[in-house]
């Protein structure tokens, strides 16, 4: 069951609505350092109820709403907003743009460090991510933490020739990956549900062809997961503009299409 | 795009500071082993010697990346 947060507010509006406890506690994080309108708030707590009421709460791990327009807003993970990286909360680095519609990389040197490790953070067989981008371009840039081309999560929402890949855990035998994508917009994810079954869905769904291919390499995954850029790299940055990311265990299909609703209906709301 | 270059004896007391917004900054070296940040970091400081940096025309350090 879910928990209930109690603000009794004089003036009314949305201050009197009752929120969801997780809602609450990262509104409460984000208003420390920028007020939100009740419209923020609200959409907010729409957000967390969906997550919970749909069961995908419990597989993420982290969740960027990016609400707020600042740095020191899109930093919180709603389902852990303290601010610490222990919870997960975003460090920023170098050129990034914050504004209402989230974080823009300036394809030089901008990047965010999740602190989310695989191997601490993820299990082998259960894994996956979104991320609601707003920028169409063809770029060889990547996200992910690298190691070697037989050790690394990274991947490309639009490669240079028209693919979205993603390694699930080398560049080799546990790449996923689909051709002629032209339009790197929207929402992007990746879910592994087993040893022998990756999937990457475009807007809630499948696109191309399940990964079958079972080889256990994840063990020494140990490099923390970035975006905009991978780990290794001192180019390979970004110049893409994300207004939402989660991670956490892989998602079933209908899974995966409940939370592409969740963000479409949270970021509808925000007009954005 | 113009830059602007973080000179040796400077590095490590720019990688002890953050921007305004809470970021850290980012040096990366260019075409020409220059140290550099970007004016997104330069827009963000409030230190006079890192708004005083050089300024210097980008030439991207090109990387063979594995894929």
């Amino acid at each position: 069951m879910f928990g209930f947060g109690f603000d009794f507010s004089i003036g009314g509006g949305a201050s009197s609505n009752i929120y969801d406890t997780d809602a609450k506690a990262f509104i409460d994080a984000v208003e420390l350092v920028t007020p939100l309108s009740d419209t923020q708030k609200l959409a907010i707590n729409t957000l967390t109820l969906s997550y919970k009421s749909s069961g995908v709460w419990a597989k993420r791990k982290a969740i960027y709403p990016f609400i707020g327009g600042v740095a020191g807003a899109h930093k919180f993970n709603l389902k852990d907003p303290r601010d610490l990286d222990a919870a997960f909360r975003l460090s920023f680095a170098g050129g990034l743009t914050h504004n209402s519609t989230g974080v823009t990389g300036n394809g030089v040197n901008g990047y965010i460090n999740t602190h989310l490790i695989p191997t601490i953070d993820f299990t082998n067989n259960s894994i996956g991510f979104t991320i609601s981008n707003r920028t169409n371009a063809a770029t060889s840039t990547q996200d992910g933490t690298f190691s070697s081309s037989t050790l690394d999560f990274v991947w490309s929402l639009r490669w240079i020739d028209d693919r979205i890949f993603i390694d699930n855990f080398n560049s080799t035998t546990l790449r996923v990956q689909v051709t002629g994508i032209t339009d790197a917009r929207g929402i992007t994810s990746l879910s592994r549900t087993g040893a022998t079954t990756s999937k990457i869905f475009k807007n809630g769904v499948q696109v191309g062809s399940t990964l079958t291919t079972s080889v256990n390499n994840f063990s020494g995954l140990n490099g923390k997961i970035y975006l905009f850029n991978r780990t290794d790299l001192a180019t390979s940055y970004s110049n893409k503009n994300y207004d939402f990311v989660s991670f956490g265990g892989g998602l079933t299909d209908a899974e995966q299409a409940i939370e592409h609703t969740i963000i479409s209906t949270f970021n509808t709301a925000l007009g954005r | 795009m113009k830059v602007y270059i973080v000179k040796a004896g400077q590095l490590s007391h720019l990688r002890k500071l953050k921007m305004t917004d809470g970021s850290e900054y980012n040096p990366i070296e260019d075409a020409n082993g220059n140290l550099v940040i970007t004016q997104d970091e330069i827009d963000k400081s409030d230190k006079q010697w890192v708004l005083d940096l050089e300024q210097i025309n980008y030439e991207p350090k090109l990387i063979q990346i594995d894929i």
